[in-house]
């Protein structure tokens, strides 16, 4: 595939956003940005842009909205650069403001759906939204969407913060202290939250099985 | 069949993602525990179909999402200038009227002032003349008129 060649595909979640103090990099990054120059921004933009996108679309799964999302989150990271003080690098900063955007983002179209009785599995699925690894084989590109389909509305039914929890220790490999700590939530609630999550999404792949077979 | 020494639901799931406490009497548990084993299996097979969500990141989409956020900061920035000069203007209005309607507002207070006076002038033109109420003589008589018109 010779696009892959030119694209990035974020697959390791666990080092995805390593925590600590803002190293030194990033460190004259955001001092050039102190001292008025703007080019220092469009860096931190251009090197965080795949990242929060991704994190975006895997929370709530439409690639449009991932961007404006992600859209968003830099512009709040522009607003508050003035008060950065370093005690979370940028990335992890991005991370957590990116997951309450999309956690705003789904309650919204929560509310929408009760609202106007909109269904959303009944759209297409985004056929470059998310990249398969099934080559060139139709019948495997087919199977692949329609998993995604299926995982997509079955996590449309969970709560929003039960959804984000889910894909947050699932697909981002965040430890639940952590998910915690984004969330303030306490960790004995993202658990009962994890578990639920899970519970749900197995009973709700099974009926779909069972629909195919 | 589940014993109570099972681990539950929740802590399958727990176990599963390596986040469940004393984890060491669970994995002692699950060794002896055939039915345990089979419902972790169960959840892993499960887990494990779930499709990967690798998100396919273009190149040039750093390039495109600084532009788009320079360019709506940018246009922040314009909407705060007239915004700002406007508000400026408005301020200015304010006090250039405050200071030419302001000489002219005292004159109006001096004008008014009287007017209080005037007003006390002519209730005390209506009031009864408070010497004539002072004679009593008077009043008696008058008392006495009043008798003799109900006779």
């Amino acid at each position: 595939m010779p696009a892959t060649t030119a694209a990035t595909i974020d697959t390791l979640p666990a080092s995805r956003y390593p925590r600590g103090m803002v190293n030194v990099e990033e460190q004259a990054i955001l001092e050039r940005i102190r001292n008025g120059d703007e080019s220092g921004f469009e860096l931190l933009v251009k090197e965080h842009t795949g990242k929060v996108i991704g994190l975006a679309w895997r929370l709530v799964g439409n690639r449009e909205d991932a961007e404006d999302l992600a859209q968003e989150a830099f512009l709040r990271l522009h607003r508050s650069l003035p008060q950065f003080r370093g005690e979370s690098q940028i990335g992890t900063w991005l991370y957590r403001t990116t997951t309450h955007l999309a956690i705003d983002y789904l309650r919204r179209e929560r509310i929408k759906r009760k609202i106007f009785f909109f269904r959303q599995d009944n759209e297409a699925p985004d056929p470059v939204a998310f990249a398969c690894d099934s080559g060139s084989n139709p019948i495997r590109e087919f199977q692949s969407q329609e998993a995604m389909r299926t995982l997509r509305k079955s996590l449309s039914r969970l709560s929003s913060r039960q959804q984000v929890i889910f894909t947050l220790r699932h697909y981002e490999g965040l430890a639940l202290k952590e998910i915690a700590e984004h969330l303030g939530l306490k960790t004995g609630t993202v658990k009962a939250h994890l578990h639920r999550a899970v519970t749900q999404l197995r009973l709700e792949l099974a009926a779909y099985r069972e629909e195919l077979i | 069949m589940i014993s109570k020494n099972c681990l539950s639901e929740q802590d399958l799931t727990l176990y599963y993602y390596g986040e469940l406490s004393a984890s060491v009497a669970h994995a002692d548990h699950l060794a002896d525990c055939l039915i345990c084993r089979k419902r972790l299996s169960a959840l892993r097979h499960d887990l494990a179909k779930l499709p990967n969500l690798n998100y396919e990141s273009d190149a040039a989409a750093g390039t495109r999402m600084a532009a788009s956020v320079s360019e709506k900061l940018n246009k922040r920035h314009r909407n705060w200038i007239p915004a700002l000069s406007a508000s400026a203007i408005a301020v200015f209005a304010l006090v250039i009227s405050i200071s030419v309607w302001s000489p002219q507002r005292q004159p109006v207070q001096s004008v008014q002032s009287p007017a209080p006076l005037h007003d006390a002038l002519s209730l005390n033109e209506d009031m009864p003349d408070i010497e004539f109420l002072e004679d009593l003589e008077l009043l008696k008589e008058l008392e006495l008129l009043s008798q003799i018109e109900g006779v």
